[in-house]
Parts: structure tokens; C-alpha cells; sequence
């Protein structure tokens, strides 16, 4: 019950930062000295009628504030309208970015926490044999190159080895999406795995240490009911953390990943409405990147009341 | 081997490997327990009275330490080497026949395990019950040992519990299983005096009812002559007198025995200087060739330079490592 309590209360206290995000996402960008009148006329012949049917259609003639609120009531009734370059409904456009990047995200942490987690306990309770150094030196290693750099040198071996496997272009069903999505997903989990990895070891070395696993040693239980019962338990609470911090720099991750393999996800489509100055695209995508955030630290938070008796819930 | 001993300790040698080299921790140890006695380990800081100890459970890291010599202990198959045990054996023999109590309670918990849990863990396994039984025989001990009420610390964790609590949930864990001998390294150091005088008076109290063997660690020479039937003098990693309490206090025969008893305060000695022994134990990174204590020692001869003093009976069940004593005197 004080779950779904703790639960009610934290979304509650979303609603804040995410106003605050709001605003400030909404008017930092209009400090920018760009007029979207221009970005919308683009290469269009630019008259002056055309110019007054535009700041009229987008509200532009209204005050910043009053431009604000009627984007606020667009995000809470779905209806946030078109976007300034192509004028396509901003909202389909986001939902079919969505899917892909998600997909990343979930896939290359799924993969990259249960690998780190088991290579790391591996080392740890193989600590100072060959099998523990070459892991360490191979996690020190992966979490030293840059995913950009690693992302092209894989492209290369890839394009010699599996001449067939494709880096662009669309997909149209969900084993192909699976197909495109597996390389770029085991590139941003490789980088998890060596960061999360080392922090596993460490955490399992320094519990298998501690006083308490000698009482266990003691009593006559069995070793791996030491090892799994006793020091693992203990020795996930640290990774639980880095892992909470690892998956919210993932997202922002994927903008570099996506941009490699050109991959239709949400990180692409920011890169290009910054640069296009597509407010309206730029603001709501930021807003989604810091909703999957939040809602990534609840859940952080609920795993450690799980994990962890002496966090209590308030 | 003796059937009157519970455990009999011969030649025991424990080398460890550290950073620093090879430390010869526990050197030629000898020592007999009685059943149903409590038996003292006494000496400084690192002069390896933990080390042998944890030996007996072979508890220290496999991959760095080097046992010789042999612990015999006392189990329904006869006498068996704990040293030559093979794994399964030996977790088997954990708990069934030697159980421990570490020194603070606080850190040897686990701290996200319920309290009752850590003990019915092993309730299961080694009296081979059910989750339910186990749970109702670890709330009876609980209750025997004075952690009230039980239904409630049973469901707490040990950082909702104080440390003379905890200690009890220790010694809770180490009669659960109604072995015959257990292992307290230095159980009361860690607890304030008060608690301290509970957890003896706890102890003494299971140790008489059960006829458990005790080997009862420590540095307070109070608490051997409390509770202790017998003692081992430990010094740089040997035995050097082992008797009855009442031999060791009354006639003490070893130069550092007597040194250690003489440093006791007492109240005749209020206002004068404490006395105490010059110098300190040495590090234990050589193997000696004289008597480990003649630096220190007042009655240092030049035999005590080259040659390590055997142990000599100066009475029967009263042995000393001392040149000053020969066979025969």
C-alpha cells in the first residue's frame, strides 16, 4: 500500500520540475535573435502577407507568456499542432520517432546490465586470476574509447565482414527494426558494461570482505549461499545507482548513436530541429527526454526500498 | 587423542601471506579443551589468539594462508583433522559441531538480512527443518536469550537494534544449532561495560546449562578469572603457559605471565605509576631463533637468545615455554 502512496506522491512532485523545465526550455529558445516567421518561409518567396498569415496562424502576435499557455493546453488536450519547417502534426511525428529510440535505450541497458552484473561478479570472486584480469583490462579498455569512435570502427569491420547488413534506410517490420537496432545497441551496452562492470567488482570485492560474510563462512551454510544470499545481495546496492545514472545518460546517448546509423529516433530528429531552429519540435522533445527520466529515477528508487530495508519509502 | 577433550590443537602452524611477506602468525601451537570447560586465550594485540582461532573454522582466505600441524576434534566418527577436512565436510561440521561469536556484533550481521532470518537460515540446514519450525525454534531461542519480545526482533534488521542486542542475536546464532564447542573471539570488547557484565552472565549461564565447550578470547585478565576453567597465555604467535585459572593467577610461571598479571591496576595502586611491559610484541615476518619475549623479558639469559624454550609441565596440566624451567624441576 505505501508503494502506491510513495508512487502517487512522486508524480505529484513531477508536476513542478517538469513546469519549471517548461518554461524554461520555452523561453530560452526565444532568446534566440532567429524570427520563426523566417524559418517557416524558408526557401519560399517571402511577402508580406504571408508573413502576417503565419504570425497569426502560430500565435506569434500574442505575448511570449500567452504563447506559453497555449502550448502548455496543447501538451494537456494532445494537440501541440505543426512544426515550423515541413508542417507536419508535431505529435505523429514525435510517436513514430519514439518506438526506435526507446527500443535503444531499453536494449542496450537490458544487455548492458545483465552483462556488466555477471562479468563484474565473475571477476570479483575470481579476483587476481587470469580470468579477472582480462576482463578488468578489457572493461578499462571499452570504457576508455568514445562510443563515436567505436560506432565507426565497427561500421568498417561490419561493411568487410557482412557486406549485406544495412546502416540506413527504413525497415518495415519489427525483425528488421530488431536487425538495425542490435549493432547500435550492443555499442551504447559495450560502453555500460565496462563502467558498470568495474563498479560491480569492486562493490562484490569489498563485500565478499566484510566482517559479515565471515559470520556466514562460519555458521556452515553453503558457499554459494554466501556468495548470492549474503555478499551479492549487499553488493548490488552501489551498482543500482550507477546503473540509474548510466540509463539517464543514455538517452542523451542515443543522439550521437542515432546520427552514426542514421537511425530514424528522437536523438536525430532534436539534432536537426536545433538546427533548423524547429522550436516547437526542440521543446517537446526535451520535455519527453525528461519525462523518461523522471520516470527512470522513480523507478531506481522503488528497486532500492526493494533491495534495500534500511531505505525507507516516505 | 584424549576423550575427555572436545578439541586437541598439536603443532599448529598458520603462515599467512601479506603484502608485506609471509607472516608467521601462529607458530607451534598446542592447546586441549575440555568438554564442558571455558577455556582462555589471553595476550596482546596480534599475537595471533584470533588466527588460531578463526583456524579451527579455517576461515582465513585458502588462497593465502598455509595450515600445518593438525586440530583434532571430538564427533560422533571419532577424532577427526579439521585441517585434512575436504569442503563439504567442513561446512558440514560448521555449525553442527563448532559455532562462532565475532567481536562487534554491529559489522558481523548482515545488514539487510532480518535478524531472526540470519539464524533460521541455518536452523534449516542443520537441523533439517521446515520454514515454519525453523521460525519457532529461532523465536524460542530468542526468548531464552532475553531478545524480547522475539515476534518483534525477529522481523527487525540489525541497524534497528543496539549493539548489546545484536551481540545476543550472535550468541542466539551460536547455540541455535547446540554444538559442542564455540569459538567467542573477544565477544564483549566492543559492547560498553554494563552490556558487557549481561553478556557474560548470558554466556555463563547457556555454557553450565548445555555443557558447551567454550574457547573464550580476550584481553581482559578480569573476564578469564570470571569465567574461564582454564587459560593459554598467547605471545607472538605461542603458547607460553597454559593451566588451570587458579595455577595462572596464583602461581604464575612465565615472565610474561607474571608481567601481565603485575600490570593489572588495582586499587592498593592508586597514585603510583601503572606498570606495565616495556617494548612491544615483535612483527612476526622472521621465525625466531631465541625466545620471542627476551627482549622484553627481566629474566633474560644468553641461552634465551639462541634457543626457543619447549614446553615444560612445571605441574601436572600446567605447562610452560620458559628456559628458567628444565624438565625435571
Amino acid at each position: 500500500m505505501h508503494y502506491v502512496k510513495f508512487i502517487v506522491k512522486r508524480f505529484i512532485g513531477m508536476i513542478p520540475v517538469i513546469l519549471i523545465v517548461s518554461f524554461l526550455v520555452f523561453f530560452i529558445l526565444r532568446l534566440s535573435n532567429v524570427n520563426p516567421v523566417t524559418v517557416m518561409i524558408g526557401d519560399r518567396q517571402s511577402t508580406e502577407e504571408l508573413r502576417q498569415k503565419l504570425t497569426k496562424q502560430f500565435n506569434l502576435d500574442k505575448p511570449l507568456l500567452t504563447q506559453y499557455f497555449i502550448w502548455m493546453k496543447g501538451i494537456f488536450t494532445g494537440n501541440l499542432g505543426v512544426d515550423y519547417v515541413n508542417g507536419q502534426d508535431i505529435v505523429s511525428l514525435v510517436a513514430s520517432r519514439i518506438p526506435v529510440t526507446l527500443g535503444l535505450v531499453v536494449m542496450s541497458s537490458v544487455i548492458g546490465m545483465a552483462a556488466a552484473v555477471l562479468l563484474g561478479t565473475f571477476a570479483a570472486l575470481y579476483r587476481g586470476k587470469a580470468a579477472d584480469s582480462i576482463i578488468t583490462v578489457t572493461m578499462l579498455i571499452f570504457s576508455s574509447i568514445p562510443s563515436f569512435l567505436l560506432s565507426i570502427l565497427v561500421i568498417i569491420v561490419i561493411t568487410e565482414v557482412a557486406p549485406g547488413y544495412s546502416f540506413s534506410g527504413g525497415f518495415s517490420n519489427i525483425r528488421e527494426c530488431f536487425v538495425r537496432l542490435i549493432v547500435p545497441s550492443l555499442i551504447m551496452a559495450l560502453h555500460m558494461i565496462a563502467m558498470l562492470g568495474r563498479v560491480t567488482r569492486s562493490s562484490m570485492i569489498s563485500q565478499l570482505q566484510a566482517p559479515y560474510i565471515n559470520t556466514a563462512n562460519a555458521k556452515g551454510i553453503s558457499s554459494s549461499n554466501v556468495t548470492f544470499k549474503h555478499a551479492f545481495h549487499n553488493a548490488v546496492i552501489p551498482v543500482l545507482t550507477i546503473a540509474g545514472l548510466m540509463f539517464a545518460n543514455s538517452i542523451g546517448g542515443t543522439v550521437l548513436i542515432e546520427q552514426i546509423f542514421s537511425l530514424p529516433g528522437v536523438g536525430g530528429l532534436l539534432v536537426t530541429a536545433i538546427q533548423q531552429y524547429n522550436y516547437p519540435v526542440v521543446q517537446i522533445l526535451v520535455l519527453f527526454m525528461l519525462a523518461i527520466y523522471l520516470t527512470m529515477s522513480l523507478i531506481v528508487d522503488l528497486l532500492y526500498a526493494v533491495i534495500d530495508p534500511r531505505v525507507k519509502l516516505k | 587423542m584424549d576423550g575427555r577433550n572436545i578439541i586437541e590443537i598439536n603443532n599448529l602452524d598458520v603462515n599467512l601471506m601479506s603484502v608485506r611477506g609471509i607472516v608467521h602468525a601462529v607458530s607451534g601451537v598446542n592447546m586441549k579443551v575440555k568438554k564442558g570447560e571455558v577455556h582462555g586465550v589471553v595476550g596482546e594485540s596480534g599475537c595471533g589468539k584470533s588466527v588460531s582461532a578463526k583456524s579451527i573454522l579455517k576461515l582465513h582466505d585458502p588462497e593465502r594462508t598455509e595450515y600445518s600441524g593438525e586440530i583434532l576434534l571430538d564427533t560422533e566418527e571419532g577424532p577427526l583433522d579439521i585441517l585434512k577436512m575436504n569442503n563439504r565436510h567442513l561446512t558440514n561440521m560448521k555449525g553442527k559441531y563448532v559455532s562462532m561469536i565475532f567481536q562487534d556484533p554491529m559489522t558481523s550481521l548482515n545488514p539487510i538480512m532480518k535478524a531472526g532470518e540470519q539464524i533460521a537460515e541455518v536452523v534449516r540446514i542443520k537441523k533439517n527443518l521446515k520454514k515454519k519450525e525453523a521460525k519457532k525454534y529461532v523465536l524460542d531461542i530468542f526468548d531464552k536469550v532475553g531478545i524480547l519480545p522475539p515476534e518483534k526482533r525477529y522481523n527487525q534488521y540489525p541497524f534497528e537494534m543496539s549493539g548489546g542486542m545484536l551481540q545476543r542475536v550472535m550468541i542466539a546464532m551460536a547455540l541455535s544449532c547446540e554444538v559442542k564447542l564455540i569459538i567467542a573471539d573477544e565477544p564483549t570488547t566492543a559492547l560498553d561495560v554494563t552490556i558487557q557484565a549481561q553478556i557474560l552472565e548470558l554466556m555463563k549461564k547457556f555454557q553450565k546449562e548445555s555443557n558447551t565447550s567454550i574457547i573464550f578470547i580476550t584481553h581482559n585478565l578480569g573476564v578469564v578469572a570470571e569465567i574461564c576453567n582454564s587459560v593459554s597465555v598467547m605471545y607472538a604467535g605461542r603458547v607460553v603457559e597454559s593451566g588451570n585459572v587458579v595455577d595462572i593467577f596464583d602461581n604464575p610461571a612465565h615472565p610474561y605471565t607474571k608481567a601481565l598479571l603485575e600490570s593489572r591496576p588495582s586499587s592498593s595502586d592508586t597514585g603510583k605509576k601503572m606498570k606495565t611491559i616495556a617494548g612491544a610484541p615483535p612483527a612476526l615476518y622472521r621465525k625466531f631463533i631465541g625466545c620471542p619475549f627476551e627482549a622484553r623479558c627481566e629474566y633474560a639469559m644468553d641461552l634465551c637468545k639462541v634457543k626457543i624454550p619447549c614446553e615444560t609441565a612445571v605441574k601436572e596440566e600446567h605447562t610452560v615455554a620458559c628456559h628458567l624451567y628444565k624438565k625435571g624441576d
